[in-house]
């Protein structure tokens, strides 16, 4: 198990960081991921994109990763983007 | 009114970010409203950075007025202005969000949330210029 803590903002700057560290986990044979979100009040596009392209690896490979901590807040942009119902999130 | 002017490059964002942040709060805006506004801005903003000027450099200028409204509402009124290609990024078709992950396109989401968290967006080509213009109302808190 892989666990990947995300910082307060998950914006143009910060997102590409975790692009990498999930598809740097995911290269290296990782199958269960574990994404703490306690810290993160703020996601752009580009963050979600980074959230849905490991997620369609993970669903082509088999695995899982699951989002933890969810502020309700980040819940809130998750739904309006659809993106709840197709990824693992937990509060 | 305040405006800014800065290169049409993604190394600006963190700058133009904490402008608008300043902005919101001096006017008394929640953390909610922030959040959302902040995430329009960052849409639009990183459309212009990438694609409006092609592989050529330009410049964006940002307009931000806060309009008092009522008693305790404002309206946060910002407007972008570029010179590159003519492009309404509105006029795109919103994402299919009922498909499947492995079908969802990748592109779109950043527009549709400006759409979804601002009260208006609205653009206009004029003398030369993509004008794109957000509004939001918020309590002050």
């Amino acid at each position: 198990m892989t666990e990947i803590k995300t910082e307060k903002k998950i914006d143009g700057a910060t997102a590409p960081k975790l692009d990498a560290k999930l598809k740097g986990a995911l290269a290296a044979g990782e199958t269960e991921l574990v994404v703490d979100m306690a810290e993160t009040t703020y996601i752009s596009s580009v963050g979600l994109r980074a959230f849905v392209s490991a997620q369609k690896k993970i669903n082509k490979t088999g695995g899982s990763m699951v989002l933890t901590h969810v502020q309700p807040c980040i819940l809130e942009i998750f739904e309006v983007t659809g993106f709840a119902g197709v990824l693992t999130v937990e509060g | 009114m305040q405006s800014a002017t800065v290169p049409a490059s993604m190394e600006y964002l963190h700058q133009v970010m904490s402008l608008t942040e300043e902005i919101l709060r001096q006017a008394g805006c929640g953390e909610d409203d922030e959040r959302l506004i902040g995430i329009s801005v960052e849409e639009i903003f990183t459309n212009i950075a990438s694609y409006a000027y092609g592989e050529g450099e330009g410049q964006i200028q940002l307009e931000f007025e806060i309009r008092r409204t009522e008693e305790k509402n404002r309206e946060a009124v910002i407007r972008f202005r570029d010179q590159g290609f003519p492009y309404n990024p509105f006029k795109r078709e919103d994402p299919d969000l009922s498909l499947p992950i492995q079908q969802r396109p990748v592109g779109g989401l950043g527009v549709y949330m400006v759409k979804k968290f601002m009260d208006q967006a609205d653009y206009q080509y004029e003398d030369g210029c993509n004008v794109t213009t957000l509004r939001k109302m918020f309590k002050e808190v």
